[in-house]
């Protein structure tokens, strides 16, 4: 609870210091607002006016309806502004805060994104920050207004009649108390609210990757019921937002009316008493309900508040996270030498790589094996930098890994994984992304990956449009367009996942000979369930359940490793070629 | 193939509260009561200046302090009956809200889960999630606020309406043919209002896309350090949600403005006119202060009106966008089981062809019998209709010519429950759901739903499965996401293996399910495939030739057409001599 007490304060102190950037901005949005409904008192005085003049007998029909249309115009191009000016400023600040949102992320790291999930990063781009939008859009300008009149008429009232006062300032404290009972309860909920809109968007989001299985296993059901779960949470969560404002709002509007109900009663009784004149009484009376609106309204915006606060609080977790590696060092030259130093990796809970040490000499080819859930994968995330160890140090070249550039790093080490990803865009931009690639390069890349004749197959060729998870495409046909997109960085290193599990024979040999060809001296580590294709690699490391049960050439292994020979000798049975 | 494609223009269809209708029709009388006590809430407020204004005059002009007292306890008691009516109006219109909300989001899923996979290849993840929870959100605020405030200011409007005729004809007929002007004009920006509405939810729908699609490919951005292509894709779409949802946000608040200089020209209109009427001596200049009075009670509930008004709009926008998927239909035809099929084959392809777009098939003539209790391989070439071929059976879409037989009878005769009984196909790319290892191998399995940790762990080991339980470190209890890396895509694979096998299919499909599993323990998976009933037919593809030395048939595809290959060293030959043209 205290926690969340200072997550709140933090949240309000970040938010001021966002809303410090645009005062300008935000002052002149408070003066439109407030000139625009200030002028609409005008009206009514000079209606008044007019009839009072009218009485008298000196009413001039055209002076006044010039002064009309005069007045009536004004107020309708000072709120139009105010109207442009507000959707403007506010749309400017939800844009730029998704932006902030998007700038952070672009530089932090997958086990970041791993832990925050994508579910709650789409919700504050998308509901979190339209929150907070709302806050320009209809609460500020209307708070300061608010409270500028409040603060007004109370001083008038104190100024006019202070015994009449006190009762009245009185009832505002304890509504100010009201709402700050009622903030310190809600804010949690508000907070819980936009957690039940990232579990329905994990929900739905995980239905939709799972589509294809869920109608082969008829999960129909099992995902309605899953989804009605967390939106009857979603109900259950924003009932008791409902009902807390159901409660706070009449709450005020009586509070309000109380204060009105003692200006009746106390300063009846002295103008009875004669001790105040009627028309001090009236006046009084009038500056009491000038008071009344206001705060209903400050009731009403409440709810605006609060949520944003909870929201910016959700935001400010990406905002302020630390991007963890900030190396710098960029070296010459890279050579390639990749060396595992005691390296272990715990992931939730669960030891995963123990104790790995293996030297990776520049220019080698080198292959992982080992049985499923062996930790294959996770070495080659950890030499990409994509995750980082527990325990132990990860060294390239004769330095530790963090303390290089990730720039430089990224641009010498490619990597492929096992699970093609694949971008709902063009085959081109799914290869170089938006770089611009020489057409020569690009031809050397495609045709290496074995993805001309899908190319030509294509009327529009690289601009192409694949769907997103690359639903019309094989499996095949994504893990080599996964190539092509390693290939384009020019890599010096290529980390190959289980690349050849989903190419038939052909095509690996086809692939293979070409990049000998053209990218020769391209040293890869690759990880491979076949032993034969691997057989001739400068160095084998074989792994298993997250150890290091031994490396060095076939014929070493096949000599000194029983569990090696198992390997092989499962394969060896069925082999053919 | 019907155009399941949402990211088009929604066709000129009429939209008017008319189409709310259906939402709130099981909650008409709740609705009559919310409307009754909304009427109460009114009756005070209109009750309570009165009562006010007589107070000051009869008790305190009157130095009556019996009367203040008297009147003052009445106040008290009216507002006190206020603070019930407005809590129970915003209690229960909040609470038929969020039921409305609730309902209309379980729908929306529900038919999301009804349509076939096509539906979600040419649809945006994010879009399909801004609609469920972004646009859904759009509705609760008409229904949380507007309806209640609208019926609420209707109300009084036409109240004061119908009084001022009373009052005074003429001037009446003058005082509210501005609003006339107001009622037309509102009706024609409607639907530009609208429009643009529309405009700003489409983009922020294929913003979410676009988020979400990245979000869900991070790993390649980290890796390939497109940092900056994410954050340089992300801005674009910013910047267009950001033009369209400000041009939403004006057009949302411009009525204000106009409704504004209506009630300031409706009051100078009748100012001008009154003091022509009072000079006539037609009315006193009592009356034409009043009348001004009432004019301007007229006016203000009207302004609120232009605000509900836009809520309104942009919920009929958002309405639109629900809409369309609430109105698709799963085009998977329905057929009369005529049994025109061999009754002594699993399955059978007569003439099959099949094209995702049109013009472009992916299969053709494809022809193809299986035999029970036989196994059969599909080889070929990446992208020349394995899979394809496999979805078929699996009936995830409908060929596009030909006929598919399951036991003889059309496989577009069974229900898609029948059809996941009776077919098995484990997925080239296995999917894992959050959750633990049990809630996973048992997901979608109806007969063994309710089996408990001890019980399927007996199952699995009864069938000599319980080697592939010692690859997950706490058995069944194992927590998985599908997202962490704490499991290794042949874990995954070996979780979408149990998960088919347990369901013991009449036809077993396995489209390169075992790519990323060791040898040993594929070895140890074939043995467990030996040991499935004697009649269960089984389909494999895979590229790795050994696992498919020992089937009966192997099929060869290459370019959607099939060609049979009498044994394994003729596949091979097949497979030397198929050129490079994938």
């Amino acid at each position: 609870m205290a926690e969340n007490k200072r997550g709140e304060k933090r949240a309000g102190n970040g938010f001021i210091k966002e809303m410090a950037t645009y005062k300008w901005q935000l002052i002149l949005l408070c003066f439109l607002v407030m000139g625009s409904s200030g002028m609409n008192l005008f009206i009514p005085r000079m209606v008044s006016g007019a009839i009072d003049a009218f009485g008298k007998g000196d009413f001039v029909l055209n002076d006044y309806l010039w002064k009309f249309v005069l007045v009536a115009g004004a107020i309708f191009l000072v709120s139009t502004l105010s109207v442009y000016f507000s959707s403007y400023f506010s749309e400017k600040v939800a844009r730029d805060l998704r932006e902030k949102i998007a700038k952070k992320l672009s530089r932090q790291t997958y086990k970041f994104l791993d832990q925050v999930g994508t579910e709650t990063l789409l919700t504050n781009i998308t509901s979190d920050v339209d929150a907070v939008k709302m806050v320009i859009s209809m609460g500020v300008p209307i708070i300061f207004s608010s409270v500028i009149l409040i603060i007004g008429s109370v001083i008038i009232m104190f100024v006019t009649n202070w015994s009449l006062a006190l009762p009245v300032v009185l009832i505002i404290f304890l509504m100010f108390f009201s709402f700050k009972v009622v903030f310190g309860r809600i804010a949690g909920i508000f907070r819980k609210s936009q957690e039940v809109l990232d579990k329905l968007n994990r929900v739905i989001n995980e239905s939709i990757i799972a589509s294809a299985l869920i109608r082969v296993v008829y999960g129909q059901y099992e995902e309605v019921k899953k989804f009605a779960v967390v939106s009857g949470q979603a109900k259950d969560v924003n009932m008791q937002i409902v009902n807390t404002f159901a409660t706070l709002i009449p709450l005020i509007g009586f509070f309000s009316n109380l204060a009105v109900l003692c200006v009746l009663w106390f300063g009846g009784n002295q103008v009875i008493g004669h001790t105040l004149s009627l028309g001090e009484f009236m006046a009084f009376y009038n500056y009491i309900s000038m008071l009344v609106t206001p705060i209903v309204i400050l009731g009403f915006v409440s709810n605006i508040i609060v949520r944003a606060m909870a929201s910016f609080g959700r935001i400010q977790v990406v905002l302020s996270s630390h991007v963890a590696r900030e190396g710098t060092y960029i070296p010459q030259k890279f050579h390639g030498k990749i060396e595992f130093r005691n390296v272990s990796l715990v992931i939730k809970g669960k030891s995963v790589l123990k104790d790995i040490n293996f030297v990776i000499e520049p220019g080698q080819k080198t292959a992982l094996i080992g049985p499923t859930g062996a930790g294959k994968t996770l070495i080659i995330y950890l030499i990409g930098g994509l995750i980082d160890p527990t325990e132990g140090e990860v060294w390239i070249d004769g330095r530790e890994v963090r303390t290089y550039d990730l720039d430089f790093l990224r641009s010498k080490i490619a990597l492929v994984f096992q699970d093609s990803v694949i971008f709902s865009a063009t085959v081109k931009e799914n290869v170089v992304f938006r770089a611009d690639l020489p057409e020569e390069d690009l031809q050397k890349i495609i045709h290496t990956a074995a993805l001309d004749g899908f190319v030509s197959e294509q009327k529009e060729g690289l601009e192409a449009r694949i769907s997103e998870r690359g639903a019309s495409l094989s499996g095949g046909q994504k893990q080599r367009i996964s190539l092509a997109r390693a290939l384009a960085l020019k890599p010096d290193l290529l980390l190959l996942d289980d690349f050849t599990a989903r190419v038939d024979l052909k095509t690996e040999e086809t692939i293979f000979a070409r990049m000998g060809q053209n990218y020769p001296g391209l040293a890869t580590v690759s990880v491979s369930q076949k032993i034969e294709a691997v057989k001739d690699y400068d160095h084998l490391i074989l792994l298993m359940e997250g150890e290091l049960l031994d490396q060095g050439k076939h014929v070493e292994l096949m000599e000194r490793s029983f569990e090696y020979r198992q390997i092989y000798s499962s394969q060896q049975s069925t082999h053919h070629e | 193939m019907s155009n399941y494609q949402l990211n088009r223009k929604i066709e000129k269809k009429r939209l008017s509260l008319k189409n709310f209708w259906p939402l709130i029709k099981g909650e008409l009388w709740f609705l009559v009561l919310v409307l009754l006590i909304v009427l109460a809430n009114s009756v005070i407020n209109v009750s309570v200046p009165y009562l006010i204004g007589l107070t000051v005059d009869q008790a305190i002009g009157h130095q009556n302090g019996a009367l203040l007292l008297q009147m003052v306890l009445l106040l008290m008691g009216l507002f006190l009956v206020g603070l019930l009516t407005i809590y129970l109006q915003t209690s229960l219109m909040g609470r038929l809200s969020q039921r409305i909300l609730y309902n209309l989001r379980t729908k929306l899923f529900d038919k999301i889960q009804e349509l076939p996979l096509i539906f979600f290849n040419v649809n945006k993840t994010g879009d399909l999630i801004s609609r469920i929870n972004n646009d859904t959100d759009k509705l609760n605020q008409f229904f949380s606020e507007a309806l209640v405030r609208f019926v609420g200011n209707a109300f009084t409007i036409l109240g004061i309406g119908v009084f001022i005729f009373f009052l005074n004809f003429d001037m009446a007929v003058v005082a509210l043919s501005v609003s006339c002007f107001l009622a037309l004009f509102t009706q024609f920006v409607s639907p530009w209002l609208r429009s643009r509405n529309e405009a700003s939810l489409r983009s922020l729908g294929q913003f979410s896309g676009e988020i979400q699609e990245d979000l869900n490919n991070f790993k390649a951005i980290v890796a390939f350090n497109q940092g900056e292509y994410f954050y340089n894709k992300f801005n674009e779409f910013n910047s267009d949600y950001f033009k369209k949802a400000r041009k939403a946000a004006f057009a949302n608040g411009f009525l204000t403005p106009i409704y504004d200089l209506a009630s300031n020209s409706a009051s100078i209109l009748v100012l001008l006119v009154g003091v022509l009427v009072v000079a006539n001596g037609q009315i006193t200049i009592g009356l034409l202060i009043s009348f001004m009075a009432y004019t301007d009670k007229f006016y203000q509930p009207l302004r609120i009106l232009a605000s509900i008004w836009a809520t309104i709009q942009t919920s009929l926008a958002a309405w639109g966008r629900v809409d369309q998927i609430l109105c698709l239909k799963s085009d998977l035809k329905a057929e009369e089981s005529h049994s025109r099929g061999h009754k002594d084959l699993v399955m059978e392809f007569r003439d099959v062809g099949f094209e995702y777009v049109a013009g472009k098939p992916v299969l053709e003539d494809v022809s193809l019998r299986l035999e029970y209790g036989k196994s059969y391989a599909l080889i070929g070439p990446t992208g020349g209709g394995k899979s394809t071929m496999a979805s078929l059976m699996a009936r995830l879409y409908d060929m596009s010519r030909g006929e598919i037989f399951l036991h003889g009878k059309s496989l577009c005769s069974y229900s898609p429950e029948e059809i996941s009984g009776q077919i098995g196909f484990i997925l080239q790319e296995p999917i894992i759901f959050s959750g633990t290892l049990l809630e996973n191998v048992l997901y979608g399995n109806k007969k063994l739903e309710s089996y408990t940790e001890d019980q399927l762990e007996k199952a699995l080991r009864d069938k000599g499965m319980m080697k592939i339980l010692d690859r997950f470190p706490d058995g069944l209890k194992t927590k998985i996401s599908n997202q962490s890396e704490s499991i290794s895509l042949g874990q995954k694979q070996l979780i979408a293996f149990l998960r088919i096998f347990l369901r013991e299919p009449a036809l077993l499909i396995m489209d390169e399910a075992t790519a990323n599993i060791d040898t040993v323990t594929e070895q140890y998976l074939t043995e467990i495939l030996d040991s499935l009933p004697a009649t269960t037919t089984r389909v494999i593809i895979a590229h790795r030739l050994n696992t498919i030395k020992d089937v009966d048939e192997i099929v060869f595809i290459s370019g959607g057409r099939t060609q049979k290959a009498v044994g394994y060293e003729e596949a091979l030959a097949l497979i030397e001599a198929n050129k490079l043209n994938s």
